[in-house]
């Protein structure tokens, strides 16, 4: 059962669509990976609003956070969220470095990775982490 | 010379370096925030999990260097990374009060869908295959 202190994360359904947005991204660049395509500009654009709402989903996390509502474990909510928010530029820079199914593929094994991450920052919000 | 990009941040490299980084990151920022929290909880645990961090960096370390002797740096740390897992992943199973608290390495690392248990293999495999490059 959940405590009071352990609050469901405020913005749960946002989060949980780019953890999905993630997936699917992810699952696209693998097979252009399989296919040995470099990471094409339209997905390069689409990394790009990934990184958009994300900034807006953590903007809206730390908004809750100084209205009265912390998460459970502050510290490492805060390294998930800023490692979560670094994540898609150096993905972008790491996947451009390298053309052809190895760049695609660094990205895309970057983005299921992200996935994981988004909801661990999910997790750490309510509290839980072993 | 220098502007040769090394074997290890090429091909397949870029793909090991972007998961080991990101396991580099992940532990070392939970490690450290365990042992600073809550250490008493689960001292072994909690050590093992910094244990742990600091193999992963190392090895990313090592992999985006790529010179020969980072090349050895980054097989010793593999190996180390697959015996951890391998013992602590049987330890855990047989043992399961040593590690009260989930460790990277527990149950082979079945909580990060067995990626610490097929990267080291993965890691390995990958610098045989770019040996003499």
């Amino acid at each position: 059962m959940t405590s009071t202190l352990a609050a469901v994360f405020p913005y749960l359904g946002f989060a949980n669509a780019l953890v999905w947005t993630c997936v699917g991204l992810g699952v696209v660049l693998g097979v252009l990976a399989f296919l040995d395509r470099s990471t094409p500009v339209w997905a390069l654009a689409l990394l790009l609003l990934l990184e958009l709402a994300l900034v807006v989903l953590g903007i809206l996390a730390v908004l809750t956070w100084v209205g009265g509502s912390p998460p459970a474990e502050p510290v490492v909510f805060f390294f998930y969220l800023l490692v979560v928010l670094l994540a898609p530029p150096v993905m972008v820079w790491w996947g451009r470095g390298e053309p052809g199914r190895w760049g695609s593929g660094a990205v895309a094994v970057a983005l299921l990775l992200l996935a994981v991450l988004v909801v661990r920052v999910e997790q750490v919000w309510a509290g839980g982490i072993g | 010379m220098s502007e040769q990009v090394p074997a290890t941040r090429r091909g397949p490299g870029r793909v090991l370096i972007a998961v080991y980084a990101v396991f580099a990151i992940g532990a070392t920022t939970r490690a450290l925030y365990q042992l600073a929290t809550r250490f008493e909880e689960a001292p072994v645990a909690y050590l093992l999990s910094l244990v742990a961090a600091v193999v992963y960096v190392v090895i990313t370390v090592a992999l985006v260097r790529g010179t020969p002797a980072a090349r050895r740096v980054a097989r010793a740390g593999i190996v180390v990374e697959l015996v951890g897992v391998l013992v602590v992943g049987t330890i855990s199973l047989l043992l399961p009060d040593y590690f009260p608290r989930a460790t990277v390495w527990s149950y082979y690392g079945l909580g990060y869908l067995l990626i610490p248990l097929v990267l080291p293999i993965l890691g390995l495999w990958f610098l045989r295959s770019t040996e003499g490059h």
